[in-house]
């Protein structure tokens, strides 16, 4: 039920985004002359089965780690909870990795403009600084809440003591450590993808097409790194939060809360709150990457002195 | 930007040289003002980065550029020539363009008349 609820709840908010993104979403949609038109589509194909690629590959990572996650219950969720963050990861690597040149033949005469394009080059600078305080946050948080565990008869840091009161599990060390190097994994994967991005060579003929791609590959990149990230925050958060106030409160033997120790009852609820909203979050532009990373960058076809048609019923010659 | 032609005699490394030569004496390319890196530049232009990588280290030994592992590579200041200079190549260039005059043989005859002068 409250996943179902989680779900109606990200398509609602992914459905207010996209309406609310049309305008700017539409001028992504390039024009090309019926010359190029070939060879546009062409390579359009190539970013979609790129972008494709990386999504399966993501998605096959998912897969495998819930298996691992089945076969392992001694594990304690680690692999589930770790899965969004290495996902993405590999998506990133499969995306930057695959070549989509747009030009494959190589003129006598070429030109290269002076600009430097650097990672940050195709998207708003808010788009790059709140993945990147997530990510700080995320590091600290895990550092906070591996000072606050405290281990379990197996000696492993992920239980949280308050009073004589102990619960888990907690993301102490035990899930905190894999989370940091997780953390900065996703955060190396997400700059090597931008980089690619900036520094793939620059088409002269489809220079609007190339600056669509490019801009729609930032933010493929960016949604996914930062929805991945905000996923397993969430979920960290969740946990935490859950933990938290349960060993905050006294219960009576019928399962009744009698009271609660302040501030970590507050602390814990706080946690569960802001879980649930990192997750929604994180559900939202996983989506929304999705749907960019399946858009079609090549609009129309113009022919010269008559009217423009859809690419997609445009048959090549 | 600048322009590769694989069919023009002088090579590449030297025509890479050449037009950010002129475009930093010009004032196109600003004081300060950032070049593209080298791969960024070799991927363009589709030429090896050695390519690049050795116009970038001419410049910089001419002193028109510096490069450093932060900042990337620079234009260096103080390189551009002077507005009266540009004024008198510009009036010199429509005589010569007014005339017909190609531009290697415009060069050719500065070239030749630049020892004579004191």
């Amino acid at each position: 039920m409250l996943f179902l609820l989680y779900f109606v709840l990200v398509f609602i908010v992914v459905g207010v985004v996209r309406v609310g993104s049309r305008k700017r979403l539409a001028g992504l949609v390039v024009t090309v002359d019926d010359i190029g038109t070939v060879r546009a589509r062409r390579f359009a194909r190539s970013i979609i089965v790129r972008n494709i690629s990386a999504l399966a590959a993501g998605g096959v990572v998912l897969w495998a780690l819930d298996l691992v996650n089945q076969a392992h219950r001694g594990w304690y969720g680690l692999p589930l909870m770790i899965a969004p963050g290495l996902a993405a990861t590999l998506g990133l690597l499969v995306f930057a990795l695959c070549p989509t040149r747009i030009v494959t033949d190589r003129a006598s005469r070429r030109s290269a403009d002076l600009m430097p394009r650097r990672v940050w080059s195709y998207g708003p600078a808010w788009g790059f600084l709140l993945p990147l305080t997530a990510a700080a946050t995320v590091v600290a948080f895990a550092i906070i809440a591996g000072l606050a565990s405290s281990p379990q008869p197996d000696g492993a840091f992920r239980s949280i003591t308050i009073g004589s009161s102990t619960a888990g599990p907690y993301p102490g060390w035990y899930y905190g450590l894999p989370l940091i190097g997780l953390t900065v994994l996703l955060a190396a994967a997400t700059l090597f993808a931008l980089g690619r991005i900036a520094s793939a060579a620059r088409s002269e003929q489809f220079s609007d097409l190339d600056r669509a791609v490019r801009i729609l590959a930032t933010r493929v990149v960016m949604q996914l790194s930062s929805g991945a990230l905000f996923l397993y925050f969430g979920g960290v958060l969740l946990f935490a939060g859950w933990t938290t106030s349960n060993a905050a409160t006294v219960f009576a033997p019928g399962g009744v809360a009698l009271s609660s120790v302040q501030p970590a009852a507050a602390i814990g609820l706080t946690e569960v709150i802001a879980g649930l909203v990192v997750a929604l979050l994180g559900g939202v532009l996983v989506i929304l990457s999705i749907l960019d990373a399946t858009r079609q960058p090549l609009g129309r076809v113009a022919a010269v002195g008559t009217p423009a048609v859809d690419a997609a019923s445009a048959r090549e010659s | 930007m600048i322009t590769l032609d694989d069919e023009h005699p002088t090579p590449p490394f030297e025509q890479i040289r050449t037009q950010l030569a002129d475009q930093i004496r010009a004032g196109t390319l600003a004081a300060d003002q950032r070049l593209p890196s080298v791969r960024q530049l070799a991927a363009d232009l589709r030429v090896a980065t050695g390519t690049i990588a050795r116009a970038y280290a001419a410049l910089e030994a001419a002193g028109l550029i510096s490069t450093s592992r932060g900042s990337g590579t620079r234009v260096r200041a103080d390189q551009g020539l002077d507005d009266e200079s540009r004024a008198s190549a510009r009036r010199f260039v429509h005589a010569l363009q007014r005339r017909g005059v190609s531009l290697d043989d415009a060069l050719s005859a500065v070239r030749a008349e630049w020892p004579r002068l004191p």
